[in-house]
């Protein structure tokens, strides 16, 4: 088995405290840092949404497989930048006021990092002007999340903020969680609805 | 509508609401089963099986604060407020049963999370303070008496078992809820991989802390628990029997109480798992399909379920609600021990003349 092989392994099966050695090995054997990401933390992690899919895996299991994504990339990331290679997008995303679900929100994060895009992660309760703010910091693309529906109006309420600081047309928004469903996204008029970490990286590549 | 002849468990809960039939200081109502000795499996399968119409049960105690002008956290921070507004819930619907407000942020309030409490939604755990075996070590167990916000529900529930002679049901929080509370949920979730022992030491401290606040509870007067585990829902059915359900096991044969265990979200992989947790029933959410639920539990186990708070309560009116009751009970027909329920907790601002509307239609359903 190559590195490549044992790092995509290692993803799949959520070895954490591997990740980042194995990546130095592959690095050190001279596997390039943006091979790595294309073609082995990519497709790790869609082997993970295809297992969680299919209920071979759990939340649990996928966030230990995230995590050990993600310290593959603390290393490559830099490495990417000096490369030159810049991220396809900046994208917000945080879990609606009133709600502190953070699980699903933090997969996304990971994955879409893991895509290779710019994340900014506004954590968990965010109030509208708090994403407002993020799209007037330069954020392509806006991301919320709701599990409650008692809190998953305040998604309509941030698009409202964002169309009165005049921000809406620059920005995408996408919305998931437990408590949103595709008619709910077209209701509020949000731009599209991902039902899971996977599909939103397949949403945000379509918009670019 | 028509002139239905009341059922027996109309005639039951008509006296068990009652002021002025009263016996031994409480109304007559179920007042046999009470001298009997406390509510058991059979008793309540058999109240069920002899009722002659379906048990509606919804989840109302919040928005049952606009009957009474009071906010959700009045509620929640005063015995006698939540008191005098489940009192009015059932009088002016005429339930039949009386439920607390569930609140999944007192036992971790108790254990010393600090909660964010809005007036008008439930309230939610901000921090989480065991991050490590010596954050554990320090942990004490809550006095139900005197700790938090405990001692509201334990007073809730004395007034409402004196005032009805229902059957008088609260709430708590299941042990992996409690524990994900206190480490936070993400942590929590990750250490059933990669911190198993910590977490079942956690789980042990968890479990004595729904013990004693739950049997205070039961000394109060609640016949049966509501046992609430939302986030049990994310764990595969292996995971789930090692970090919830053999605590909830252990819990339902301590507690010498009925529990109906509660999953918020899609729960639909775990029933035989809650089934085999000893509880009586197995409340599940709007994502969960009930006819496939309600095959699998074993027998003599009530399925409680699932009206959608939001799409069914909140975003459609009465005849809306009327209609979609009515189809839920018809898929239901062939389950003797079904309770007609909302999924979940309804919204403070759900439209009162909807929840009126869905159990008028559970009462006139036969």
């Amino acid at each position: 088995m190559d590195q490549k092989e044992k790092l995509a392994k290692a993803i799949i099966e959520g070895k954490m405290s591997e990740t980042p050695g194995i990546t130095e090995e592959a690095l050190d054997q001279g596997f390039e840092p943006g091979i790595l990401m294309n073609e082995v933390l990519i497709p790790a992690m869609q082997v993970v949404g295809k297992r969680f899919e299919s209920q071979q895996y759990f939340v649990p299991e996928v966030l230990v497989s995230a995590h050990a994504m993600q310290g593959s990339l603390n290393i490559l990331r830099p490495l990417l930048v000096t490369d030159g290679i810049k991220a396809a997008a900046r994208i917000a995303v945080g879990t609606v006021k009133g709600d502190i679900h953070e699980i699903g929100k933090n997969i996304v994060c990971m994955v879409l990092e893991g895509a290779g895009f710019e994340v900014v992660d506004l954590g968990v309760d965010v109030p509208p002007p708090v994403f407002v703010q993020a799209a007037d910091d330069g954020a392509d693309i806006i991301g919320m999340s709701s599990l409650m529906t008692t809190s998953r109006n305040k998604m309509k309420d941030t698009l409202d903020s964002l169309s009165e600081a005049g921000l809406r047309d620059g920005v995408k928004v996408v919305v998931g969680g437990a408590a949103v469903t595709p008619a709910f996204a077209e209701t509020i008029g949000a731009d599209a609805y991902g039902r899971d970490a996977n599909q939103a990286v397949q949403i945000i590549k379509d918009f670019s | 509508m028509a002139y239905r002849f009341p059922t027996p468990v109309d005639i039951f809960t008509a006296l068990g609401r009652s002021e002025s039939l009263r016996l031994l200081h409480r109304p007559i109502g179920l007042m046999m089963p009470h001298l009997m000795g406390r509510m058991n499996r059979k008793l309540i399968c058999g109240v069920i099986r002899l009722a002659g119409r379906r048990i509606a049960a919804p989840s109302c105690g919040s928005p049952a604060t606009q009957l009474t002008n009071t906010t959700v956290s009045e509620n929640l921070r005063d015995g006698k407020v939540m008191f005098k507004t489940i009192e009015k819930a059932v009088t002016t619907w005429r339930m039949d049963g009386d439920f607390t407000f569930s609140d999944l942020t007192i036992e971790p309030e108790a254990c010393g999370c600090e909660i964010e409490m809005p007036d008008n939604s439930l309230p939610y755990v901000l921090t989480h303070p065991v991050q490590t075996p010596e954050d554990l070590r320090s942990l004490r167990v809550p006095d139900p008496y005197r700790d938090g916000r405990m001692p509201v529900l334990v007073e809730c529930v004395n007034l409402l078992s004196k005032r009805f002679s229902l059957l008088t049901i609260t709430g708590g929080s299941g042990p992996f809820t409690l524990a994900s509370e206190l480490m936070g949920s993400e942590k929590a979730a990750m250490a059933t991989i990669e911190n198993p022992d910590f977490l079942e030491e956690l789980l042990e401290y968890c479990l004595e802390v729904n013990l004693r606040y739950l049997k205070a509870l039961a000394k109060a007067g609640a016949e049966a628990i509501l046992l609430g585990e939302p986030s049990g829902a994310i764990l595969s059915p292996p995971s789930f029997r090692r970090f919830s359900g053999r605590y909830i096991k252990q819990l339902v044969k301590e507690l010498g109480r009925p529990v109906i265990l509660h999953i918020c979200g899609n729960a639909s992989h775990l029933i035989e798992e809650i089934c085999d947790t000893g509880a009586l029933g197995i409340s599940v959410d709007g994502p969960v399909d009930l006819v496939d639920a309600a095959a699998r539990v074993l027998p003599h186990t009530l399925i409680v379920g699932n009206m959608d708070p939001v799409e069914v309560f909140l975003g459609t009116d009465a005849e809306g609600v009327r209609s979609k009751t009515r189809d839920m009970l018809h898929s239901m027909r062939d389950f003797p021990y079904y309770v007609a329920a909302s999924g979940c907790d309804l919204s403070p601002i759900t439209p009162l003349e909807n929840i009126e509307a869905f159990i008028d239609t559970v009462r006139d359903y036969r």
